[in-house]
């Protein structure tokens, strides 16, 4: 299994599912051409989800610099999904601090679940998260 | 069925080809002319990009760089990146490219990391 993830926008539509060759269990290495997507994409972009393989629903503290790095860098607040296999958590920035992220698990009001749901979906197919009996 | 947007991959090459454009629109920084070891120092803060007008040293450590550029940004010292006190680039990216034929100076560039997980 090997951690992925998918860049959505604000309605929760897929613009970028990324798969680097480097990317292990427990991490995704930092790239470049990842930044420069988001990037590219910033009046629209919703957010990110990627997979815990290891089935801890919470962000590390690599997830939660990445998450304030990107919105400072950006000027703009995004939704942050975690998925397990078991479990999605969606986390938002709620401040004081630079890394206080809240997860819960309910979208967005205004996102559409559905998009983000099969998105989601195929990121954990795509990380190796699924036995073959769950086919 | 889901409406996907075409996946977007932007290869290293085309990002060099973008600078370059970039840089040429500006005008008079798209040939500079810097000392050895020197090179130009880009960041991007706040949905903002801009070069450091002076050159720093190409050698210059990933925590000074960033210092560098911070106290930069503080005091409105890089054209095109508006002056904020509350500019905080701890978590950002520090990326080194040498000299090309295209661009024929070293480069440093500041942007927001992208790392995921434990131990990226």
């Amino acid at each position: 299994m090997k951690e992925s993830l998918v860049v959505f926008d604000e309605v929760g539509r897929v613009i970028h599912y990324h798969l680097p060759d480097n990317r292990t269990a427990g991490a995704i290495p930092d790239s470049r051409d990842l930044w420069k997507i988001m990037e590219k994409h910033v009046e629209v972009l919703g957010g990110t989800a990627h997979t815990h393989p290891s089935g801890f629903n919470r962000p590390s503290h690599e997830d939660v610099t990445t998450w304030s790095a990107t919105e400072l860098g950006l000027a703009k607040r995004f939704l942050w999904v975690i998925a397990t296999k078991e479990k999605t958590t969606f986390w938002r920035w709620v401040g004081p601090g630079p890394y206080d992220y809240k997860g819960n698990h309910t979208p967005l009001p205004d996102m559409e679940w559905g998009l983000i749901g099969e998105a989601v979906d195929r990121l954990k197919a795509l990380s190796g998260m699924y036995d073959e009996e769950d086919d | 069925m889901v409406d996907v947007i075409e996946p977007d991959v932007i290869e290293p090459d085309v990002l060099d080809a973008q600078v370059v454009e970039e840089e040429a629109e500006g005008g008079a920084l798209a040939h500079p002319v810097f000392g050895p070891g020197q090179a130009r120092l880009n960041v991007t803060w706040a949905r903002q990009n801009g070069d450091l007008p002076d050159p720093v040293l190409y050698e210059t450590d990933d925590g000074a760089v960033r210092a560098m550029a911070e106290e930069a940004i503080r005091n409105g010292d890089i054209p095109g990146i508006t002056a904020d006190a509350t500019v905080r680039l701890a978590d950002f990216q520090v990326d080194r490219f040498r000299a090309t034929d295209d661009i024929p100076y070293d480069r440093i560039m500041i942007r927001p990391k992208s790392a995921y997980g434990v131990g990226a």
